[in-house]
């Protein structure tokens, strides 16, 4: 017995090496498209990048956790990947929007990894490599990283955090499964990291353990277990206080500065717009496809014919991202003029996210049943799969070849291409790039800009220079966007038609105006309120209030 | 075989798996297939493709050999006249008309390397939400 107890730990090790392997060298196919992708790129088009790097600049500058788009306001945004960001920007000396782009082929490599183990956690390690196969090379088909789970060079918290939720569900697997006490601490502990690097897989996490916790609390209740009962009381009790501990920096500024009253619900409003019914034919194009039938098959093995114990925290991770997204929608759907301001927590999409990397392993799942089939019915006498050494080398040549013919389409997919090329079409704009670093270089923390929507996303949103107003989307939650909004444009509507702004201005601060080259004969009274310009180029001037009226 | 393979034969595995493999990505990640301007000269369609509709933007284009972009509507009428430039390295079209700059690209598959076309009508980098569904073009004649 133990000769034959030895040999299958032998095996084992065997098989894990060989799936280790093969799954680095997925990880290279994965990684050189990505690295290649933000080559020589030294700035990011997206607003997201631009919104990060406000947040990285102002941790640089000494003013972590303020606002650096509203004066006198708390930072309202997860930190964790700023801290990162501010980190590797002090040890590398990389200019912060440029290593944004460039860091993030390197830090997300921790997306897949985390992904890797927590399918071997719940599979073992070739279905592992299968199910990892499918997350990195076959879900994402022509659609943005930021709503499918993959690995993707854009360093953004949507991307870059689903790491620490993989690493959520290895350890609410393991804590549930032996309820020791400090199992619990280490998971709450966890999750209130993953608070701080996004809400969403945070509030997943919770809901979760919750969820769990549950479902060993009513049948210890109803056996009248007390130890049971307790002992799970006690867990419970001690992943929340490891949460919110971990969660501290956040929590205090949502509910000790702000109580957690949100006031502009743009952000948690918006709607990806594949998920609106207006682009329900869009939804169609991507999700009607071999990937996702693999999935629903996955979906039926699991709970129609096997249902097995050990997949509990997956059955909740789908039916609970899956209500979650349903529930991000209804918000978005009531929360119209006279409709119903029901909670909101994020966007629908990031449930969407975390719904399809549920997917993924119920696809993983189907796959390895149809390597099963295959083996029982070409082999000529019965063996494991799992552990025969010839079906082993088999499945993991036979996943080496489908990664490989997959590459072309893989390196040159929409994801990459879109992000490269829309990084390529901003870099040729060079005036408004020098405008943002005058910004940055010469206007202070506390200076407020006059300006408009669009330009206060771009050049402004990067500078952590602080404005009257930006995009809903990217204002703090907790103040009063419209109020804020309706102040900018009857500042700028008296710089065309004239009228006394002056109590205006200085209720908000405003310490200089950022125009459009273009706009400025059409703004006659700007220069009585912004004597003096201080900045031109060909794209834009920047006119300061010294000088002027009070 | 149903038991381990002996520690020597695991080792020859080993090696000659992570030898095959490491030359295996060296050789896929190599870049290839990346067409000249010459390649991409010549007159194409933007077929229907599922779910996606026909859309705003013209659906036949013509990239000639003098550099001269045309865009031309279903009824044959240009809608569109500029000048157009290859990039090889990025695999990407340039025109000189903003709206078609940065629009169609070079896309890899199975069966090879074909033009693609993104759909949404705004300009590139005034579609912040990322509308880049493409089609694959069509060719009709060199």
């Amino acid at each position: 017995m133990k000769v034959a107890g030895n040999m299958a730990v032998v095996q084992q090790r065997q098989v894990a090496l060989l799936s280790v392997l093969v799954f680095l060298f997925m990880l290279i196919l994965a990684f050189v498209p990505a690295w290649r992708s933000v080559q020589s790129i030294s700035w990011g088009a997206s607003v997201d990048f631009h919104r990060d790097a406000g947040f990285v600049r102002a941790i640089l500058e000494g003013h972590s956790g303020e606002d650096p788009v509203t004066l006198g306001e708390r930072s309202w945004y997860t930190p964790l990947l700023s801290w990162i960001e501010a980190l590797l920007v002090r040890i590398t000396g990389i200019p912060v929007d440029a290593l944004i782009i460039q860091a993030g082929p390197f830090v997300n490599l921790l997306a897949p990894i985390a992904f890797f183990l927590m399918t071997w956690s719940l599979l073992g390690p070739l279905r592992a490599v299968m199910t990892t196969a499918i997350y990195l090379f076959f879900f994402i088909g022509q659609e943005p990283s930021w709503a499918v789970p993959t690995y993707s060079p854009r360093l953004m918290a949507v991307i870059t955090m689903q790491a620490l939720f993989y690493m959520d569900i290895i350890l609410a697997r393991a804590a549930f499964r032996n309820r020791r006490a400090w199992r619990f601490v280490v998971l709450g502990s966890l999750a209130g990291l993953t608070f701080l690097g996004h809400a969403a897989p945070a509030l997943l996490i919770v809901l979760i353990i919750v969820v769990d916790t549950l479902r060993q609390l009513i049948p210890a209740a109803r056996a009248r277990d007390r130890r049971l009962m307790g002992t799970t009381v006690r867990n419970a009790l001690l992943a929340g206080a490891a949460f919110v501990l971990a969660a501290l920096p956040l929590l205090t500024t949502l509910v000790g500065t702000y109580g957690m009253h949100v006031v502009n619900r743009s952000g948690f409003l918006y709607t990806y717009y594949a998920l609106t019914l207006s682009d329900g034919r869009i939804f169609l194009y991507h999700n009607v496809s071999w990937t996702m039938a693999l999935a629903l098959a996955g979906g039926w093995l699991v709970w129609m014919r096997f249902r097995p114990a050990s997949h509990d925290v997956l059955r909740d991770w789908v039916v609970l991202s899956a209500v979650m997204w349903a529930y991000a929608y209804v918000v978005a759907v009531l929360d119209r003029p006279g409709g119903i301001e029901l909670p909101g927590t994020v966007p629908s999409f990031h449930y969407y996210f975390y719904l399809k990397a549920a997917l993924i392993v119920l696809a993983g799942i189907a796959v390895a049943r149809l390597w099963e089939l295959s083996v029982q019915r070409l082999a000529p006498r019965p063996i494991d799969p799992w552990t025969d050494g010839r079906s082993v080398v088999a499945v993991l040549l036979l996943v080496v070849a489908a990664c490989s013919l997959q590459y072309p389409v893989y390196a040159s997919r929409r994801d990459l291409f879109s992000l490269r090329n829309r990084d390529l079409a901003f870099s040729e704009r060079t005036d408004e790039q020098a405008a943002a670093r005058w910004i940055q270089a010469h206007l202070a923390w506390n200076d407020v800009v006059l300006c408009d929507q669009e330009l206060s996303i771009w050049p402004m949103l990067g500078t952590a220079r602080k404005m009257v107003a930006t995009a809903s989307t990217m204002s703090n939650p907790y103040r009063d966007w419209q109020a804020l909004h309706a102040a900018q444009r009857g500042m700028l509507h008296a710089l065309t038609d004239g009228g006394d702004i002056s109590a205006t201005l200085n209720a908000h601060h405003v310490t200089h105006l950022l125009i459009r080259n273009g706009d400025a004969a059409g703004m006659p009274h700007a220069s009585r309120w912004f004597p003096r310009e201080v900045f031109r180029n060909a794209a834009y001037i920047v006119r300061t209030r010294a000088g002027g009226p009070p | 075989m149903t038991g381990p393979f002996s520690d020597r034969t695991f080792g020859r595995i080993v090696i000659a798996f992570a030898v095959g493999l490491a030359a295996l990505a060296f050789l896929v990640t190599r870049r290839s297939g990346h067409l000249s301007a010459a390649e991409v000269v010549g007159s194409y369609d933007r077929p229907p493709a599922p779910f996606l509709g026909a859309g705003p933007l013209p659906g036949h284009i013509e990239l000639r050999p003098d550099g001269v972009f045309i865009a031309r509507d279903s009824s044959g009428a240009i809608r569109i006249q500029a000048s157009w430039r290859w990039d090889r390295e990025e695999g990407l079209l340039h025109v000189s008309d903003p709206v078609w700059d940065h629009r169609i690209r070079q896309r890899q598959d199975l069966l090879g390397s074909h033009l693609c076309m993104r759909i949404d009508p705004r300009p590139l980098l005034d579609d912040q939400p990322e509308h880049d569904e493409e089609v694959v073009l069509e060719r009709l004649a060199p």
